[in-house]
């Protein structure tokens, strides 16, 4: 008896945990294999071979994807578990000085009201252990353009809302998470928002220091021919600031979601 | 045939093991012959050991990062698959250790960490080591976990892409790093004279010499 008892037990704990499990996906679009034609192409890194002719579209995997960038309620929590990665106990290599410089203090924000707000100010690393917390991980910079791309819906559209976006002032209070548009995936406000950090975000190659292989991801000169869509300048803004960023940078309108295969 | 291949290999792991026993005894990096300064609890906040992940050495050891403190480390973030850019990091590290004065030598270690998360497994890199003859009472050779991977070179500034076949294009830099894990000075040119990187090494330890006489930890 006392036997059928433990493991009825056992069995409403492992519930939970699974139950605790499926609570990490319950805020996630669900994206399907499929592929998108990035607004640049990377050259091939075999040496000695051409590079990868233009207009190639890129397969991606299914994987989930947060429907909402993550809200400074979401990111107080974190910090309240994780005490390393508080404003004062950030390590300087992780963070540079305006680190989640828009909060009250370590464990306060301003006002309710930002509880539902992107957070934002944050570091690459801090928004990858956030991630890493969550049992997930930072998109990549394909999934991330992948899930915008929205199976090719309204391309034009998506350009003039994004154009219209880049235009407003920075200074401006940010929206909550849940106000943006939904898409075709159920992700919402990948546009609108803030910018967002990628796990490969720094992927393009426009350092100085290259040598050798075919190193041609810049962005000026010659190079930028390899613009898929040289008219897409909302996707070559993106890039750039992306192509700008150091993963200790915080900026102001910069936040991320995450992703889980 | 066969029975050559299983000789040589046999010959290989003796190697290693032998290595891999030199450098289990050397535990910590120490400088030989000199007593080693206390370490302070925590690293500088600029400090590349604030980095807490795992790593493994080519002789399958498991290791943080900050077990490389208490000494000078030059490092390299390659992938041993690289054709042409990494045996050239490679050896002008190797220029490195052979340009630096006996005693500084030995004060050093010389770090690979390897990019290439899914295919230099310990043995791939204990294969490039015994390729390129690295001295292993000196070189550690590390692979880590893609997030490992990515941690450590936003760290240092390292820039990759992965494409669809497994290669990497990655920023060619050599960096030194002090003996609490500070990077204190980067080579992105592989042209450029030693003299500077050794310099600044035998600068590191006598720095380190004269606190050590005037007994400051630090």
């Amino acid at each position: 008896m006392r036997a059928v008892r433990l493991v009825a037990v056992l069995i409403a704990a492992l519930a939970s945990v699974s139950g605790g499990a499926e609570y990490h996906g319950a805020d996630m679009a669900a994206l399907p294999a499929g592929s998108y034609v990035p607004f640049y192409v990377r050259d091939s890194v075999k040496p000695g071979r051409p590079p990868a002719p233009a207009f190639r579209s890129v397969a991606v995997r299914a994987f989930r994807l947060d429907r909402f960038p993550v809200t400074n309620a979401q990111f107080l929590a974190f910090v309240r578990g994780h005490s390393e990665w508080r404003r004062s106990q950030i390590k300087a290599v992780f963070a540079d000085a305006h680190y989640l410089a828009h909060w009250q203090g370590d464990l306060a924000l301003r006002k309710p009201a930002d509880g539902e707000r992107p957070v934002t100010n944050v570091s690459w690393f801090a928004a990858a252990a956030y991630c890493r917390a969550n049992h997930k991980m930072l998109p990549t910079t394909d999934q991330w353009e992948y899930a915008l791309a929205n199976r090719g819906a309204d391309t034009d559209a998506i350009k003039r809302r994004i154009l219209s976006w880049y235009s407003t002032p920075a200074n401006r209070e940010l929206p909550p998470v849940r106000s943006g548009d939904v898409n075709r995936y159920g992700v919402s406000g990948l546009i609108g928002l803030v910018w967002e950090w990628t796990l490969d975000f720094n992927s393009m190659m426009s350092g100085p220091d290259l040598r050798g292989a075919q190193a041609g991801a810049q962005f000026c000169g010659g190079s930028s021919l390899g613009a898929t869509d040289p008219g897409d300048y909302a996707a070559f803004m993106r890039y750039a600031m992306r192509q700008s960023l150091k993963a200790s940078y915080t900026v102001s309108n910069l936040g991320f979601r995450c992703a889980m295969p | 045939m066969r029975h050559a291949m299983r000789l040589r290999v046999l010959c290989l792991a003796l190697v290693f093991g032998a290595c891999a026993v030199a450098s289990a005894a050397a535990g910590p990096v120490t400088m030989p012959g000199m007593p080693s300064l206390p370490l302070r609890k925590t690293v500088p906040g600029m400090s590349v050991y604030n980095i807490s992940s795992s790593w493994t050495t080519q002789a399958g050891r498991s290791i943080a990062l900050s077990s490389l403190r208490g000494g000078p480390v030059v490092a390299a973030m390659v992938y041993t698959h690289c054709p042409d850019v990494c045996p050239l990091i490679t050896e002008r590290m190797q220029m490195i250790e052979q340009a630096l004065p006996p005693h500084a030598r030995d004060a050093v270690r010389f770090v690979l960490v390897s990019l290439d998360w899914a295919r230099d497994s310990p043995s791939q890199l204990a294969k490039f080591a015994a390729q390129h003859r690295l001295d292993m009472n000196r070189w550690t050779l590390l692979h880590g976990d893609e997030m490992a991977v990515r941690e450590l070179a936003n760290v240092l500034g390292v820039d990759f892409y992965r494409n669809d076949s497994g290669n990497f294009q990655h920023s060619i830099a050599i960096f030194l790093l002090d003996r609490d894990g500070v990077v204190k000075m980067q080579q992105t040119d592989m042209m450029a004279p030693l003299a500077a990187m050794t310099a600044r090494i035998v600068g590191l330890l006598r720095e380190e010499k004269g606190r050590r006489q005037q007994g400051r930890p630090r």
